[in-house]
C-alpha cells in the first residue's frame, strides 16, 4: 500500500473514531447494564412477578385482561397487547391518550394472563433499565436521537473498517499479539489498542452494524405500513371505520387457528398505525430459537373476527428482527451475557486507549518507538509525527 | 529474527478469531439455550487470546 493511501486511511480512522468516540462510550456504558437488565431489575426490585399458580391454571379471556387495564387507566385507549417470551404469564397492555397517539407516550399496564388481575408494578418509566435503554436508543430525543446515534454507529463501523486497513501495514514487522511493555506508555497502549481491537473485531463489527440497523427501525416500520400493510388493507380503503369491534379473544383465537404452529407476540388494536382502522393485527412468532424472533402479521377483521390476510414480513424487517438480539446480546443464558459484558468492556478499553493515543500525539512522536515500522510510515494509531527522537519509557 | 511478515501470517490469527466469533454469534442465535455454554466458550476464545498476550507481555517476560 502506498504511503499516501495509508495516510488517507489513517485520517479516516482517526476522525471517524474521534467524532463518534463520546457517543460510543455512552453506548457502551449504557449497553453494558442492558445486557443484564433482567438481573438488574430483579436486584432493584423493578421486576414484576405474577403469583405462583399451578402450571395448568387456565388463562383468562383477553377481553377481561383489557377491561382490567381500562379500569386501571380510565379514559385511555388500548393500543397494543404483548407478551414477553420470558414471562408468558404476564400481558403488557400499552395504553395511549387516543387510539393513535404516539406509542412512545404510552403507559404500560401489566396484567396476570391467568387471573386478569392488574399487577402492582413500579413506574416502568422510572426503572433504571428503562433509563439506560432510552439513553442507549435515542438519548431521550425520539426519532432524531435514534437516527443521530445510528449515524454515530455508522462512523464506528467506518472506524473499524479503516482500523483493519491500517492494522495490516503496521503488523508487517510485529508478531501477532505484540505488546511492548518495555517501551513508552504510549507504545504500550498503542499495542494494546491494536491487540484488543483486532481480537474483538468480529464482535464489534456485528454489534456496530446491527446497531445501525436497529436505529432504522422506525423508518423500516413506516415503510412496511405504507407498502405491505397498505396492500393488505386495500380492500377496506374508503370504508367507514367499524362502529363496534369484535371481542379481542375471538380475534386472537382466529389468529391462532390461522397459524397453528406459531405463538402470539404483539396484538395491535384497530385504529393504530400497525393495524389500520378495520383490523386487529396479531403478530405471530415462530417456536424455534430463531423463528421466535421473527414476526408474521395476521390481520383479523375487527368487526367479524375473521382472518382477512396474512403474509411474511419483508426482508428488511426480517433483517431488523435478527439484528435486535445480535445487538443487545440478551438472547442467551448467563454465560453468553458475561461474554457480551467482557466484549463491551474490551470495546471501552479500545475507545479509551484510542482517545489517549490521540491526546498524546501533540506532544511526542511514537514513531521512533515503533520497532520495525518504516520511517515514513504513519503508525497504526494514525498519530502523525510532530517531535522526533523521543526516548524509551514515558 | 523476522523482519517482515506476509499478509497470510498477519491475517491468519485475526481472521480465525473473527470467524470463531461470527460462528459463535450465529450458532447461539439458531440453537437452543442448552448449547449456550459451548457457544460462549467459542466466543471467549478471542478474549482469551487477547488476555493471554497481554498477560505474557506484562508478566511472563
Amino acid at each position: 500500500m502506498k504511503t499516501s493511501t495509508l495516510k488517507t486511511w489513517c485520517w479516516v480512522h482517526r476522525w471517524s473514531s474521534l467524532v463518534c468516540m463520546v457517543f460510543l462510550l455512552l453506548l457502551s456504558i449504557t449497553g453494558l447494564p442492558l445486557v443484564f437488565h433482567h438481573e438488574i431489575d430483579d436486584l432493584l426490585g423493578d421486576a414484576v412477578r405474577p403469583e405462583v399458580l399451578p402450571a395448568d391454571h387456565p388463562r383468562a379471556s383477553l377481553d377481561l385482561v383489557v377491561a382490567a387495564a381500562k379500569r386501571a387507566r380510565p379514559g385511555e385507549h388500548v393500543q397494543f397487547v404483548s407478551a414477553d417470551p420470558e414471562e408468558p404469564d404476564v400481558w403488557a397492555i400499552s395504553m395511549g391518550r387516543t387510539q393513535n397517539s404516539p406509542p412512545a407516550e404510552n403507559k404500560l399496564v401489566l396484567a396476570d394472563a391467568r387471573t386478569a388481575a392488574v399487577l402492582q408494578a413500579p413506574d416502568l418509566m422510572k426503572r433504571f433499565s428503562y433509563i439506560m435503554l432510552r439513553l442507549h436508543a435515542d438519548l431521550f430525543a425520539g426519532l432524531p436521537g435514534t437516527l443521530f446515534l445510528g449515524a454515530m454507529g455508522l462512523l464506528f463501523v467506518v472506524a473499524i473498517v479503516s482500523g483493519v486497513v491500517v492494522y495490516g501495514p503496521f503488523m508487517r514487522r510485529n508478531e501477532f499479539g505484540t505488546v511492548r511493555m518495555g517501551s513508552a506508555t504510549r507504545v504500550k497502549w498503542l499495542d494494546l489498542h491494536n491487540l484488543i481491537g483486532i481480537v474483538t473485531l468480529g464482535w464489534a463489527t456485528v454489534v456496530g452494524i446491527t446497531g445501525v440497523i436497529n436505529a432504522l427501525a422506525t423508518p423500516m416500520f413506516k415503510l412496511w405500513q405504507f407498502t405491505e400493510l397498505a396492500a393488505m388493507t386495500a380492500p377496506y380503503r374508503g370504508s367507514p371505520a367499524p362502529h363496534s369491534i369484535a371481542p379481542l379473544q375471538r380475534a386472537f383465537d382466529a389468529a391462532l387457528a390461522a397459524e397453528p404452529g406459531m405463538r402470539p407476540g404483539v396484538i395491535a388494536f384497530p385504529g393504530t398505525d400497525f393495524a389500520g382502522a378495520h383490523h386487529y393485527a396479531i403478530f405471530m412468532r415462530g417456536s424455534t430459537p430463531l423463528t421466535a424472533r421473527l414476526y408474521k402479521p395476521v390481520l383479523i377483521d375487527a368487526q367479524t373476527a375473521v382472518v382477512s390476510g396474512k403474509r411474511d414480513m419483508p426482508w428488511y424487517l426480517t433483517m431488523l428482527f435478527v439484528s435486535q438480539p445480535l445487538h443487545f446480546g440478551d438472547y442467551g443464558g448467563m454465560s453468553m451475557k458475561i461474554i457480551w459484558g467482557l466484549m463491551t468492556l474490551a470495546t471501552i478499553i479500545v475507545l479509551g486507549s484510542g482517545l489517549y493515543l490521540w491526546l498524546k500525539k501533540r506532544n511526542v512522536s511514537i514513531e521512533p518507538e515503533l520497532a520495525g515500522a518504516e520511517p515514513s510510515m504513519p503508525s497504526a494509531a494514525c498519530v502523525p509525527s510532530t517531535t522526533q527522537g523521543e526516548g524509551a519509557k514515558a | 529474527m523476522r523482519t517482515e511478515f506476509s499478509a497470510y501470517e498477519i491475517w491468519r490469527a485475526p481472521s480465525a478469531l473473527a470467524a470463531a466469533t461470527l460462528l459463535g454469534l450465529v450458532a447461539a442465535l439458531v440453537t437452543d439455550e442448552a448449547w449456550d455454554v459451548l457457544w460462549s466458550l467459542l466466543l471467549a476464545v478471542p478474549l482469551a487470546v487477547g488476555a493471554w498476550h497481554w498477560w505474557r507481555a506484562s508478566y511472563a517476560r
